[in-house]
């Protein structure tokens, strides 16, 4: 076989697999984005094409906002925006308040109680939330903290793996920094706040981010602990109104529903509770791949 | 001056880092430490109004109640096969689509997939359930009006025990797949790219590339996600599991730990429930570790190679 059309077959092959490759994640990433389009779409057609199960791709019939408008004065969406916004914030705030304070002393050369710690902390990831549901509940039935918001801003105030990780980061930084300040007669608050804190911007963005994003999403302790509905974040509200009711609708399907809006309600709460991650996500996605990228490193 | 600087560690504030301490000391004691002791109600008949020091001791009677129901197999076998499931097709998923991120060449291009196959991550489960239970649905569900312009009848799915673990499945690996995939991006871009540059001059092609060089790159890393994997087999997040779960198809998707919701939050059989749980975490926790000290075994041995 001579060489040109060796190679000639050769860029042959190349093409073939690239455009098999191309072919197969776009593919991959149509499935992904589907059922986003098409909540998105579903959200905004004509109510009735909606309950005809007409929408498939792009909206049906007149652009509506039906469903967005009865939303808009729909009070336990907002409040449950606002109680998300809350234990979001003020719960990452005390995630990392939390995990800070116990990396730094954790990190620190010649700390005569890191072993004690480090076995304390490490212990408690290796027990299954399975296994602690009960307890748990009755520990913070006990402080008499049910169906207050200090429970949720407090019983998940640190996860012992971000405290490890965060604490190796604490390690990397050159030891004679630190001498130095102690020499001058700093204290390792001033330690903390005035060297530390300032030189781990990045981590600390990753490690909140996770953080962040767990108390956005998360349900099921919202759900356990408060009954107080005024107190509830948007992902028990939106449970209620997403899930239960097409679990209802699944039950009962030849019911006709009285209400023609209640399909694109539906779907508009799904838009609305994605829409701010949606718009976020391209900005904060560097350091969520960074903290993803990190754990594999630790394994 | 020599004495200083012998005791330059002690220039270390033990007590002002003990200080430090104190607040995380008190959470893990109260809402980690508390709750593990807690567990001892699985031996009690426990009743809120006597506490744990009043409430009577019944041995193990809750854990004889629990293996001898009709719910222990049933349970520890949708546990099993759902853990299975995510194995066997959840685990290769994020592979194959680094594989394919991977071999994409156009930068822009594989910048704007790996941030589309990320997106679904950052979604909560409450969101990604809801579009699935309404994708799903028999009366206004995608699925279903496509089936029904193909001259199929619709499918209940929701209510038909037989579909929930390939539901369940696949609603993970679309959601959890590209975040997946990142470990084995990183793993990939480790691999020394003259290597491929030796294999093409060799007139390797493309699956010959992945075969000599990409595979035998991260081969390590997969045995040791799979290792991890294994270990977490059993330990299904019971949040998951319960969004998509109804009264009528509770024979293929009760697992243990939507038992221990129903049994202890929702019925409030403390004990029964905590024994129950106990028991997950001991299998989950024999299971994590033997899993945890062979990864680090490979890892050690794929040090030395």
């Amino acid at each position: 076989m001579n060489h040109t059309s060796g190679s000639k077959t050769n860029q042959k092959m190349e093409i073939f697999w690239t455009t098999l490759i191309v072919v197969t994640i776009i593919a991959v990433c149509l499935i992904m984005l589907y059922p986003f389009l098409f909540t998105l779409s579903a959200s905004v057609s004509d109510p009735k094409s909606v309950i005809r199960n007409q929408v498939s791709f792009f909206p049906k019939g007149p652009l509506s906002f039906e469903g967005y408008k009865i939303l808009f004065k729909n009070e336990r969406i907002w409040q449950g925006y606002a109680n998300t916004i809350f234990y979001t914030i003020v719960g990452t705030m005390v995630n990392l308040a939390l995990t800070i304070l116990a990396a730094y002393p954790m990190s620190r050369v010649g700390f005569q109680g890191y072993r004690f710690i480090n076995i304390f902390v490490a212990l408690t990831m290796f027990i299954s939330a399975t296994g602690m549901m009960i307890p748990l509940y009755l520990v913070v039935r006990g402080m008499k903290l049910l169906d207050s918001r200090l429970a949720i801003l407090i019983v998940f105030g640190a996860f012992p793996y971000y405290i490890i990780l965060l604490r190796s980061f604490f390690q990397q930084m050159p030891e004679e920094m630190f001498e130095a300040a102690r020499l001058d007669g700093a204290s390792e608050f001033t330690l903390l706040l005035k060297i530390v804190l300032p030189l781990s911007g990045a981590a600390l963005a990753t490690i909140g981010l996770y953080y962040g994003i767990n108390r956005w999403n998360g349900y099921f302790w919202a759900m356990i602990f408060l009954r107080d509905e005024t107190k509830h974040p948007l992902q028990v509200v939106l449970r209620e109104l997403i899930v239960l009711a097409a679990m209802g609708e699944e039950m009962d399907a030849s019911l006709k529903r009285s209400n023609t809006n209640a399909e694109v309600i539906k779907y508009g709460a799904i838009v609305l509770a994605t829409l701010p991650i949606a718009v976020i996500y391209p900005f904060i996605q560097k350091y969520f791949v960074k903290g993803a990228a990190l754990g594999s490193v630790k394994g | 001056m020599q004495k200083q600087k012998i005791k330059n560690k002690s220039l270390v504030n033990h007590r002002e880092l003990w200080i430090m301490l104190i607040p995380v000391l008190l959470y893990f004691l109260l809402f980690k430490y508390l709750p593990m002791g807690g567990v001892i109600i699985a031996l009690q008949r426990y009743s809120p109004f006597k506490g744990v020091l009043g409430s009577p001791w019944v041995g193990l009677e809750y854990f004889r109640q629990f293996f001898t129901s009709i719910y222990f197999g049933r349970v520890l076998k949708n546990t099993l096969m759902i853990g299975l499931f995510d194995l066997v097709f959840g685990f290769p998923a994020p592979i194959i689509l680094a594989l394919l991120l991977n071999g994409l060449r156009n930068k822009s291009f594989k910048k704007i997939t790996q941030t589309v196959t990320l997106l679904p991550h950052f979604v909560s489960y409450v969101v990604v359930a809801g579009i699935a239970l309404n994708m799903l649905s028999p009366s206004t569900g995608v699925i279903n009006a496509f089936r029904v312009k193909l001259g199929l009848e619709s499918i209940y799915f929701m209510q038909e025990s037989k579909y929930f673990w390939g539901i369940f499945t696949t609603m993970r690996i679309i959601k959890e797949s590209g975040f997946s995939a990142i470990i084995y991006l990183a793993a990939l871009s480790s691999i020394d790219p003259t290597l491929y540059e030796a294999a093409r001059c060799d007139g390797a092609s493309r699956p010959q590339q992945l075969k000599y060089v990409t595979l035998p790159g991260i081969i390590p890393t997969i045995i040791i996600m799979f290792i991890i994997k294994v270990g977490k087999i059993i330990s299904i997040s019971f949040e998951q599991v319960l969004l998509l779960q109804n009264d009528v198809i509770l024979d293929t998707s009760e697992v243990i730990s939507t038992l221990v919701y129903r049994r202890g939050l929702v019925n409030a059989d403390y004990s029964y429930a905590t024994a129950v749980g106990l028991f997950e975490t001991f299998v989950a926790l024999v299971l994590v570790l033997s899993s945890n000290a062979l990864a680090r075994r490979m890892k050690s041995e794929s040090y030395l190679w």
